[in-house]
């Protein structure tokens, strides 16, 4: 329960103003980021270390023959080689364990087959060359829809298509076909009075963060192993391992360390198994760090996708009936993002009847992963051009069109929940009424476009504990991992509920040995869920420091209260401790305090954030280059804990979204070869890419949430694709079916080449 | 060579990379590797107090010259001007990128104490930032220059 | 990779050690390309000749009616040269947008040259400046006009296993020339270009003269659009004139479909609209070097 206030508290007469909330400390952590003491993945160093290169398929799709690894191993400076071998008999899931080291096929070019461990990197990578692997090579399937064809190489022969149907009969390379009805599409569709189709196809993306994966596993003489990792979650990591190790999950400590970015790809553990495997086989500390072409080959870029959309519209400008087909691509197992994409793609509209049929398909191509607001992108990118020429052809402003058709508190989502109080359409006024959606372009070949984009935030599990020390200070230990200030918003929400400053709040991540399971920082959900860890445990503490109180003075507890940093009981009004005076004197009184919050976020009704972005872009009509003059980003964020870290992530997004709508893309050959497995060909934005972004904060409270508290971090990113695309079309009176929007694409949808 | 004023004198492989000895052999590992293909900047150390990038320069160039890494900046204990600005301007989020854009902006102001913004754009055009779009780490460098015009904070 | 790393005092002394190793050695000056090479496999030298400390390969001098610039001059430094700027902006600005600052600090135009990428910046306006290259060898020295010294992608005319470059000139052009520098890359910098084009021409008396044109990449190496280039010679410099220049630069380049820079068609129409543009400028009065988009 989030708000575990004893009902005989008497409730304060005037609620004191937020003190922490709201304002703009430095980040915790800052200092020893701009120092370079902050330690990353593969900062770590150990005596006795050993360097591990894991040995990757050059081809998109063969059977392993054989392997002999008999060379690497007497290569001299090699300590240990390790193949899916070394793996314990039938541990962990078939999939899991065959993207860890491959079993009997490979199914992506960089799929990792084996692993060595020597003296230095350069003697692992040479005593890979050495590791002999004959292959029968088949032939690949690249398209997601040319794998959904029924005479299509098939990648699994046992995988079956799941569906509302049951499991199918025969093999294909659909892992699953979901679907969500609403109301009658039929019947909506023949109602309106405007129609439009169009389908859209995206391609895969990889998440560009900037520091690669990089796990050290180190053995102890009790069996028991400690793994440090760059990961977005330090505890699915140790499930992870115990499930491929057949090791309980009292025998490993992960500790995560400090991590250059993840968007969700570092929530899936790549190299800490190999480590481990590594480490054990040779007897001593193993540490393995991907290279930038591993990262961009084999790690997990998000799906690229089909879609197609349909959409309907009465003249009045109510839509009545909508329909999607999303087919997604999962890589070489199942588990895409289509499910969430499913789920976002009408979330911003109250539609009486819908269809959305979701697919999730293997193809030769690395296991994809989340990447901010999983699945959502694409699918907002195809929604928001139909609901953008629905609203043209029927003469309405986009705008307007928008927040007459918005979803409110109480509408039916296409996937069956009712939705909590949500600022759709706060977010849309704001827009409206935002100078930037009614100023002059101010030059030809100019457009605006507007999109509208929802992430639903997961709640999930979190642990903190709060410690009282003897001088009124505390200690605060985050199940969570930070990402990009999510810890500095969690010590301010536990400092506001302690009635403490940030300063007297000692932050630390703890490890897996050290806290409760916690739920990956994901789905912006952090500041949101472990900060309601932390606020149950300075609850937790006040409690108990009020039992101190009462038999300090010797009173009934239910006499005594906590406000202002103060305790006071209403029998003697002359009896008056602060934080910092009771704190001194625990040890005397009944010994330390120490409060604890576990919380399951997932039993709240929370609601997400709605954002919506302008966009205003400037085309060359002769080369098809693209430049983003000017942008708006408002978002509900319920409450801004930290203002500028929520700007921050706003920003960060938006400049992912525009690297994604004009020119990112994970480009694959016919042979399955990723062709820009390297930063150079695989650009990311720049300073000189970037425009200005101005982020509009837009609070409408979740009541779940003791302050309001939504999670802001994805949904920067859903709209910007959509909007660009809206703007472009002003220009160029053409609808972009395509992603990325490259100078080429758009030449060629004009007709110009 | 000097590496942060100290004179350092190691065995290196012919092939081995300054980013490498710096953060392996010196335990200095403040300077983060990105890519090893020059392209994120993350690398960036200073030397003979040109901005270079670590992970693609030969060690063994590196002989006779003097060395500035991140840790380098810091003097007994104070931040130097443009690790406190990135500080006050919160240009760091997650982090990875920052000890490079440190070095190329100390680099920048070393020569150009007064760059205008386009020159500031473009000498943080061979670094990459994720996760902050870049906003912030603009304002770190103009809050930078503010504060050395005002005398504060020496190179 | 490599198992050797010696540093060259002379350009004597450069050639020695790379004759002495028979093939296997060959110079490094900033390595931002080389060592990318050697990582791909694309660079078998077991020895490597470090040439950035042989005293005076760094001048920039303009003598005899003729620009001279030592084979150690870094992009940094052309950048920032007051007398490159004001003689040869052009070149100047061409070395500013290439890569960032840190591979602008230690990577040579020399360098850039015998890397021999087909878009490659700095050689791009060298070869629009009519350059030559000073190259030394046991036999002697001999000067190469820069519009021969590709071969091919990442060939050169030098062999870098037993020559050494050691200066680079090109005649200064005089008032009434005038440059441009038409780039477009998928970034503003830091990136190999879609498409970069290099114009330099002559205006007397409102007619083109002693006309340059330079493309990439469309082609292994940087293309001199000599038809272009004839066709303009003379000819008044207005926009019916340009526009047909551009259409015959279209016609003339055939660069490959490529996944990740786009199709054939598309850099072809942007070769010719890119061309139409730098004559624009030309035409207009303009003496600096550069746009990128």
């Amino acid at each position: 329960m989030p708000m575990p206030r004893d009902e005989h508290q008497p409730v304060p007469e005037e609620p004191a103003p937020l003190r922490v909330i709201g304002t703009r400390p430095p980040l915790y952590g800052a200092v020893d980021k701009v120092t370079g003491r902050a330690v990353f993945g593969a900062d770590i160093s150990l005596p006795g270390l050993l360097h591990g290169k894991v040995l990757r398929s050059p081809h998109a799709h063969a059977r392993i023959v054989s392997i002999d690894t008999s060379r690497a191993e007497s290569y001299p400076g090699v300590h240990a080689v390790v193949t899916a071998r070394d793996l314990p008999e039938g541990a962990g899931e078939r999939f899991e364990r065959d993207n860890t080291l491959a079993g009997d096929k490979v199914l992506y070019v960089g799929h990792p087959i084996a692993a060595v461990a020597a003296e230095s990197p350069h003697i692992a990578e040479e005593a890979l060359a050495l590791i002999d692997v004959q292959y029968e090579v088949l032939p690949p399937v690249l398209d997601v829809r040319r794998a959904m064809e029924a005479d299509a190489p098939l990648l699994h022969e046992a995988l079956r298509t799941w569906s509302l149907a049951g499991q199918a009969a025969s093999p294909s390379n659909v892992a699953e076909h979901l679907q969500h009805v609403k109301g009658d599409p039929e019947r909506g569709f023949a109602e309106a009075d405007v129609i439009v189709e169009r389908s859209f196809t995206t391609t895969m993306v990889h998440q560009g963060y900037i520091e690669p994966h990089a796990s050290t596993a180190l053995w102890h003489p009790d069996g028991s192993v400690t793994v440090w990792t760059c990961t977005q979650g330090a505890f699915p990591v140790r499930e992870h391992l115990s499930s491929l190790l057949h090791l309980s999950m009292a025998r490993i400590r992960v500790v995560p360390t400090e991590i250059g970015g993840g968007f969700g790809g570092k929530a899936s553990s790549y190299v800490d198994v190999v480590a481990a495997l590594l480490a054990r086989k040779a007897g001593r500390p193993a540490k393995v760090v991907m290279g930038r072409d591993e990262v961009l080959k084999a790690t997990g870029p998000t799906p690229g996708t089909f879609i197609r959309v349909r959409m309907g519209a009465r003249r009045d400008g109510r839509i009545v009936a909508a329909e999607a087909e999303l087919c997604y691509e999962a890589g070489a197992y199942p588990g895409s993002s289509v499910g969430s994409g499913a789920d976002t793609i009408f979330a911003c509209y109250d539609i009486p009847n819908a269809r959305v049929d979701g697919y999730d398909v293997v193809v030769n191509k690395p296991r994809t992963s989340s990447y901010r607001a999983p699945g959502a992108t694409p699918a907002v990118f195809a929604v928001e051009q139909v609901v953008d020429e629905l609203a043209e052809r029927l003469g309405i402003d986009p705008l307007e069109f928008r927040l007459l058709n918005c979803a409110r508190e109480g509408t039916r989502r296409v996937s069956g929940q009712p939705y909590p109080r949500v600022g759709f359409a706060e977010v849309l006024e704001a827009a409206r009424a935002h100078p930037h959606y009614r100023a002059p372009l101010g030059g030809p070949n100019r457009g605006r476009g507007i999109a509208f984009g929802y992430w639903g935030n997961w709640a999930g599990q979190s642990c903190c504990t709060i410690s009282v020390n003897a001088d009124g200070t505390v200690s605060l230990l985050s199940g969570s991992v930070d990402v990009s200030g999510a810890l500095t918003g969690i010590a301010m929400q536990a400092a506001e509920e302690l009635g403490l400053e940030l300063e007297q709040v000692q932050v630390r991540v703890a490890d897996t040995a050290s806290i409760g399971y916690t739920d990956v920082s994901a789905g912006s959900r952090t500041t949101f869920g472990t900060g309601l860890a932390a606020i149950e445990a300075a609850c937790d503490v006040i409690a108990q420091m009020c039992a101190r109180a009462a038999r300090l003075w010797g009173v009934p507890v239910e006499t005594v209260s906590y406000d202002r940093a103060a305790f006071t009981t209403s029998l003697d009004p002359t009896k008056r401790l602060s934080f910092r005076e009771l704190a001194a004197q625990l040890s005397a009184t009944g010994g330390p305090v120490m409060g604890r919050g576990n919380v399951d976020g997932d039993v709240l009704r929370r609601g997400g954030a709605p954002g919506l972005h302008i966009a205003d872009v400037e085309l060359d009509p002769e080369t098809g280059k693209v430049t983003v003059l000017r942008y708006t980003a408002v978002q509900d964020v319920g409450r801004a804990v930290h203002p500028g870290n929520v700007e921050g992530q706003i920003k960060g997004g938006v400049a992912q979204g525009i690297g994604w709508a004009l020119y990112e893309g994970c480009f694959y050959g016919e042979d399955g070869q990723l062709l820009n497995p390297t930063l150079l060909d695989n650009k990311l934005p720049t300073a000189m890419d970037i425009p200005e972004v101005e982020p509009v904060i837009v609070e409408v409270p979740d009541p779940v949430h003791p302050y309001g508290v939504r999670g802001a971090g994805e949904t920067p990113i859903v709209p910007v694709a959509g909007a660009i695309a809206n703007a472009l079309y002003r220009i160029t009176e053409r609808r972009m079916e395509r992603l990325p929007m490259t100078p080429a694409y758009i030449l060629e949808r004009m007709g110009v080449i | 060579m000097t590496v942060n004023g100290r004179p350092v004198s190691i065995e290196v492989e012919p092939d081995e990379f300054l980013a490498d000895v710096l953060r392996d052999r010196l335990g200095l590992i403040g300077t983060k590797i990105g890519c090893r293909e020059g392209e994120c900047g993350a690398c960036t150390v200073l030397v003979d107090g040109d901005a270079i990038l670590s992970c693609i320069y030969p060690a063994l160039k590196a002989e006779g010259r003097s060395i500035v890494t991140i840790e380098g900046l810091t003097r007994e204990g104070e931040l130097d001007v443009v690790q406190q600005a990135f500080v006050d301007a919160a240009a760091a989020q997650c982090g990875y990128c920052t000890p490079g854009f440190v070095m190329v902006v100390r680099a920048l102001l070393d020569r150009n104490p007064h760059p205008t913004e386009a020159e500031i754009e473009e000498a943080l055009a061979g670094n990459l930032c994720r996760c902050t779009g870049y906003y912030q780490i603009k304002e770190a460098v103009q809050l930078a220059v503010e504060r050395l015009g005002a005398g504060g904070g020496a190179p | 990779m490599w198992r050797d790393y010696l540093f060259a005092r002379s350009v004597d002394e450069a050639l020695e050690l790379l004759a002495r190793h028979e093939g296997q050695a060959r110079l490094i000056a900033g390595g931002t390309d080389l060592v990318l090479q050697c990582q791909r496999g694309e660079c078998s030298a077991q020895v490597l000749v470090d040439v950035t400390r042989i005293p005076g390969m760094e001048r920039i001098d303009e003598r005899d009616g003729s620009i001279i610039l030592g084979a150690g001059v870094t992009h940094t430094q052309a950048a920032s040269s007051a007398l490159l700027r004001l003689r040869a902006p052009l070149l100047s600005e061409a070395c500013r947008v290439i890569g960032g600052p840190q591979v602008r600090n230690v990577g040579t135009l020399a360098g850039n040259l015998v890397a021999a990428l087909p878009a490659a910046d700095a050689s791009l306006a060298l070869v629009a400046l009519d350059g030559e290259a000073e190259v030394a060898s046991r036999e002697g020295r001999r000067w190469v006009p820069l519009s021969e010294f590709h071969a091919g992608v990442g060939l050169c005319r030098v062999d870098p296993t037993s020559e050494v470059m050691t200066t680079l000139r090109f005649r200064s052009l005089g008032s009434d020339y005038r440059a441009a520098h038409e780039r477009l890359a998928r970034r503003r910098v830091h990136a190999l270009p879609i498409m970069n084009v290099a114009a330099v021409a002559a205006v007397r008396e409102g007619r083109f003269a002693d006309v340059r044109i330079v493309v990439a990449p469309v082609a292994p190496t940087p293309l001199r659009l000599r038809q272009c280039e004839a066709f303009l010679e003379g000819r008044q410099a207005t926009p019916e004139v340009i526009r047909e220049a551009a259409d015959l630069a279209a016609s003339l380049v055939h660069p490959r479909d490529s996944l990740l820079r786009g199709s054939g068609e598309y850099r072809r129409a942007l070769a010719g609209v890119m061309v139409r543009r730098a004559l624009e400028r030309v035409a207009g009065g303009e003496q600096t070097g550069r746009t990128w988009t």
